[in-house]
């Protein structure tokens, strides 16, 4: 078993415009979606993110404060998974209820680097 | 992290209802002229709990996560905006308070949400956006759900609504039952918006739907409200939900597996909902106490002889040309007429209805209804007139927007067509 970070990015708010009934449904969907990961053991962690924050660039004494969200994509999540390869990771990853409702959504699945008798 | 299982606790209509009941709360923390600051609050507690939940899980109590996120963000609110009107009160009432209990009891809430439909419904409120800020701010519809429901554009019914807002502001008006002087007429309008409302879900005029089933029963909620208070014991309140539950009852036999329209004489009458008949019987009587007869009275009446009827061919039809008769003294509508045209046919008088039909066609506001070419095709197919009956099932085809309805009608006119 490896782990796998899954970096949920959408478009702000991309739920806004969906009705009440609507919103529910999706939420209903993702209920059931982590449900199951989490019955099956898959999954060590989530967290959401807030929507704000700061983009800090530069280098050692010249630090500068930006802000964060450049671009209408932000990550609006993570989770940490449990999964045998990138394969199932993925597969996973696309059945994330995320793509079914509102605008378009990207998923980023990054396996957790492991070193070799160091942290494995 | 929690187990899950907390799937089923998402109670049927949550966010609507919830969002309902929040913004009246809010309104009423706020005063009705700080409405829009109620429902962004509103609609910010629903997009955290949209943005939290999906990674958190679902809370034990949905409900009362809710209401502690919208309490703090009206409390920071209150604090930054230092808004008209004396706000300690309510502000140290909300500090001082963890849950929607303490701060409102059900009762509390029930009054407030009464009194925010009556100021909906202020007489210098137009009657097409009275029935939009209700849907808006009592049923927690969105601006874009609203206009498929009135078929219009979102733009139209934000403008609608920022009209309706402006009224509010101008007219000062109050969030509060009308005293005795002016509490008939609002309750008129009252009971004229629900209806409006229950129509508008039962005969879904666009679309694939047949009946928005949401739309009818938010309208039955809305008029038990009404009913469970005092003000609202009265016969148009108890006529309208006799109504409403009347044809309600029918909701699952309308339509048949596929999700096509199932007529009334085609439907399985053992799929009716027997306890709705019975509240439909039983606001009926409460109704019949009054010596006023109202339209909605009449309306349930005729659909209580439906719903009395075993079946099809036993439905009393003489007596229901006869409530229609009673219906056009109060309300002569071209509509309402056509109706009538109708409950002739299956009266058997069809020579009555072929005249009655005819001086309806000459009647320029039904030119583009549907239903009149509709109904003209049945006579004339019953008078084996199928040409005719072809060019008036086209024309009806034409003219219909319901998808459901329409496919119906072509079946109908391939039907005619082999009989030729």
């Amino acid at each position: 078993m490896s782990e796998f970070m899954i970096l949920i990015r959408t478009q702000g708010d991309h739920l806004s415009e969906l009705s009440a009934e609507q919103q529910q449904q999706h939420l209903s969907r993702v209920m059931e979606y982590i449900g199951g990961l989490m019955n099956s053991g898959k999954l060590k962690s989530a967290q959401p993110l807030a929507m704000e924050g700061v983009m800090i660039s530069g280098t050692p004494g010249a630090f500068k404060d930006g802000p964060f969200a450049e671009t209408k994509e932000v990550i609006a999540g993570y989770f940490l998974i449990e999964a045998a390869n990138l394969e199932e990771a993925v597969a996973i990853a696309q059945q994330n209820p995320v793509f079914l409702d509102g605008t378009e959504a990207r998923i980023e699945v990054r396996p957790i680097k492991v070193m070799e008798g160091i942290n494995d | 992290m929690e187990t899950p299982g907390h799937i089923n606790q998402l109670v049927e209509h949550l966010f609507r209802h919830e969002s309902g009941r929040l913004v009246t709360v809010l309104t009423h923390v706020f005063g009705l002229h700080n409405m829009e600051l109620a429902e962004d609050v509103v609609q910010e507690t629903m997009m955290d709990a949209l943005n939290i939940w999906p990674y958190k899980g679902v809370p034990d109590n949905p409900q009362g996560w809710l209401f502690a996120v919208a309490r703090n963000k009206a409390i920071n609110l209150l604090k930054r905006e230092k808004l008209t009107g004396n706000h300690s009160a309510v502000l140290s009432a909300l500090y001082s308070t963890r849950n929607e209990e303490e701060f409102f009891s059900e009762q509390e809430i029930a009054d407030s949400q009464l009194r925010m439909m009556f100021a909906c419904c202020h007489p210098s409120i137009s009657p097409d956006s009275q029935v939009a800020l209700i849907l808006k701010t009592l049923c927690g519809f969105s601006i874009p759900e609203i206009a498929q429901a009135f078929i219009t554009s979102a733009e139209n019914i934000n403008k609608r609504l920022v009209r309706a807002r402006k009224d509010i502001r101008h007219s000062e008006i109050q969030l509060e039952i009308p005293a005795s002087s002016e509490l008939k007429p609002r309750l008129s309008a009252v009971v004229e918006a629900i209806y409006l409302l229950f129509n508008e879900g039962y005969h879904a005029s666009q679309g694939d739907k047949v009946i928005r089933h949401d739309l009818c029963i938010e309208a039955i909620r809305l008029a038990r409200l009404l009913e469970q208070n005092k003000v609202g014991k009265v016969h148009d309140v108890y006529a309208l939900l006799a109504l409403m539950f009347f044809n309600a009852s029918r909701f699952d036999a309308r339509l048949d597996e596929s999700g096509a329209i199932s007529l009334l004489n085609l439907q399985d009458r053992t799929l009716w909902d027997k306890g709705m008949i019975a509240l439909g019987y039983y606001y009926m009587e409460n109704a019949s106490v009054s010596e006023h007869l109202s339209l909605y009275y009449i309306l349930a009446a005729i659909s209580a002889q439906h719903c009395s009827a075993e079946s099809y061919s036993d439905t009393n039809w003489q007596q229901i040309v006869v409530l229609y008769d009673y219906l056009l003294e109060l309300q002569n509508s071209p509509v309402n007429q056509l109706n009538r045209v109708v409950a002739l046919v299956e009266a058997g008088r069809i020579s009555e209805a072929l005249s009655e039909i005819k001086r309806l066609s000459a009647n320029v506001q039904l030119n583009n209804y549907y239903p009149l070419y509709a109904v003209r095709a049945e006579i004339l197919m019953k008078n084996e007139k199928w040409q005719e009956a072809i060019a008036d099932l086209s024309t009806a085809i034409n003219l219909c927007s319901n998808n459901s309805v329409k496919e119906l009608l072509i079946s109908k006119l391939g039907m005619v067509k082999e009989n030729v």
